[in-house]
């Protein structure tokens, strides 16, 4: 399946921002991105911020958890969940 | 020769035995879903010690802990130390790097890891030393089967513990804490933190640091419990996990403070049992203070500063936050401070000069490092006593509390960690096509301090700022990242050739 719009976008964000931790665009949808390093606890604040400003979903406290945030793949989902919920 | 086993009081881990002894049921640690009594706790550390001793460790020897927090890293220190031995932890994201260094210089007898790091970990040591994996099956079995601790020798002058942390070249460089150096830190934070046996403090700081190690110190210490976590990404399930185990006390540093206070609704939080919060490693933000004594009104703020080679020097209390927000206070208790100025005179009120701190706290030295040592610690107030030269340059108001001005050496303190400025420099230079790169801290209003590089391309090179990054991030730490990275014709340089730093801040 082709990757939506909203996954390229998170993917592009997440591998120019944090390419040198080892993010990169073709990186698995699946890994744990918190678990490798690749985001600590300021660079989750900027993909907060991210989804808040330039994907237009609002992210209450206690959305901010490992399963929203953890991979692409669960920050896309949860993007597209909330989406739909205010549509 | 026979010893007094009266002389167990006054090693560090007794205070297990003790509390063991006293309220054997009262819980010492919980990490994530396990829990663990003074009485299981106690029991596993003799456990690790009987399982170190049949491993040929014996007094004095290194044990190096390459472990996540959690119970593991807890009973393998204590039982290292119960085996007369000299535990390290190292932290297993960040040090894993820097190992193979730490491995030659520490000459460990066995290196304990776990399961997910056994590759890399087996990898780097190879046949220098014995690798135990801590959560095998069969060393989880060796250490709950109830084994006696072999007898102890030590006392308190003995080390119990080597704390690696980097020098102004980038090598690594092990301070030496005695027995008596982490008692005598353990009492007196305890005292200015008013810590008791229902303190519940939530640590999320690595065990690594003598910031997180003394979180585990202080807390068992004085009989309290300890609630580990791995690490702090996410600040919103750090809170919950604060107000469902009623947490009395929490340790950060700004970055943590900064991502709390990213939360939209932290009032809703019942956090009324938290009693006290501290702040190390660099200043809060003024703005973030203010903000976080409206958050916690009922818990007290204690900015702090301290120096691996003494633990702690200096809080503020509580009740000066508001009146002097950027001091790190007053000498914490039985440790004496002042600030030399170059000629050795004494500085006055307004007057920078060195820190220096006299106290049972200050460290043994730096492991196998004469001159460093020499450096650092120098004939003092009686004969025969050392004091500490902190390389740290600070000030004190006309009313005495201290303030940190900067570092006396070009290490750069950025987010609470050092980083060397020339093995950055070393990295960004093993590029092709970058011709030389000078390194520097700026001013960060979130991290106190950012590493800056400024880089000096050859014509026509396609180097980036990214390549950059990868290259320090894949030599180096996360922290010696450049966060800023200035691409120059060239450097400004002295007559003499030398890169002038003070023009590219």
């Amino acid at each position: 399946m082709p990757a939506s719009e909203t996954e390229t976008r998170i993917r592009e964000f997440v591998a120019t921002s944090f390419g040198f931790r080892g993010a990169t665009a073709q990186m698995d949808s699946q890994l744990d991105l918190l678990e490798q390093g690749i985001l600590d606890s300021t660079a989750v604040l900027e993909v907060v911020a991210f989804v808040e400003d330039e994907l237009g979903v609002k992210v209450a406290d206690d959305e901010m958890i490992p399963d929203n945030f953890s991979t692409i793949g669960r920050m896309t989902a949860f993007v597209d969940r909330k989406r739909r919920a205010t549509s | 020769m026979i010893r007094d086993p009266r002389s167990d009081q006054f090693l560090i881990d007794h205070a297990l035995r003790r509390h063991a002894r006293l309220r054997p049921a009262h819980t010492a640690l919980i990490d994530g879903q396990r829990r663990l009594t003074y009485a299981e706790l106690d029991a596993a550390a003799d456990g690790w010690a009987a399982l170190l001793a049949a491993r040929g460790v014996t007094r004095g020897d290194r044990v190096l802990l390459v472990l996540e927090n959690g119970a593991d890293v807890v009973a393998a220190f204590y039982g290292t130390l119960r085996a007369d031995a000299v535990p390290s932890i190292l932290n297993a994201g960040r040090q894993v790097k820097r190992l193979e260094r730490i491995v030659v210089r520490a000459e460990p007898r066995v290196v304990v890891t776990n399961t997910r790091l056994a590759e890399a970990v087996r990898a780097t040591v190879g046949e220098k030393a014995a690798v135990v994996i801590a959560d095998d099956p069969a060393t989880q079995q060796l250490v709950a089967g109830g084994a006696t601790a072999p007898a102890r020798r030590s006392i308190e002058l003995d080390l119990a513990t080597i704390c690696w942390t980097t020098g102004s070249t980038g090598d690594p460089k092990g301070v030496m804490l005695t027995h008596q150096n982490m008692r005598n830190s353990a009492t007196a934070i305890a005292a200015y933190l008013d810590h008791g046996e229902n303190d519940v403090v939530l640590c999320v700081l690595p065990l690594s640091h003598t910031y997180g190690l003394f979180q585990l110190l202080v807390t068992h210490w004085t009989g309290g419990t300890l609630v580990l976590e791995r690490g702090f990404t996410l600040p919103f399930p750090i809170l919950k996990r604060m107000v469902e185990l009623n947490v009395t006390g929490f340790a950060g540093v700004p970055t943590m403070y900064a991502s709390i206070l990213a939360l939209k609704d932290v009032e809703k939080l019942d956090l009324s049992g938290l009693r006290y919060l501290t702040n190390a490693g660099y200043a809060l933000p003024a703005p973030h203070l203010l903000r976080l004594r409206e958050l916690f009104p009922r818990a007290r703020l204690f900015a702090m500063y301290g120096q691996t080679e003494c633990t702690r020097v200096c809080y503020l209390p509580p009740d000066q936050t508001m009146a002097r927000p950027s001091s790190v206070g007053i000498s914490m208790p039985n440790q004496e401070v002042w600030i030399e100025k170059e000629d050795g005179s004494r500085a006055g009120p307004g007057e920078v000069g060195e820190l220096v701190v006299r106290g049972p706290n200050v460290m043994r030295g730096y492991w196998r490092d004469p001159e460093a040592t020499a450096r650092a610690l120098r004939p003092g107030l009686f004969p025969g006593e050392m004091v500490l030269h902190t390389g740290d340059l600070f000030r004190t108001d006309e009313d005495g509390y201290l303030y940190f001005v900067a570092r006396a050496d070009d290490v750069i303190k950025t987010r609470g960690e050092k980083v060397a400025p020339r093995e950055v420099e070393q990295a960004i230079c093993g590029l092709a096509d970058v011709v030389e790169a000078a390194v520097v801290g700026i001013p960060d209003p979130i991290h106190g301090v950012s590493v800056k590089a400024v880089v000096v391309r050859r014509s026509g090179s396609t180097v980036s700022a990214d390549d950059i990054k990868r290259a320090v991030f894949a030599q180096l730490d996360e922290v010696a990242v450049p966060r800023v990275i200035e691409f120059v014709e060239s450097l400004p340089k002295s007559d003499g050739g030398k890169v002038l730093k003070s023009e590219l801040v």
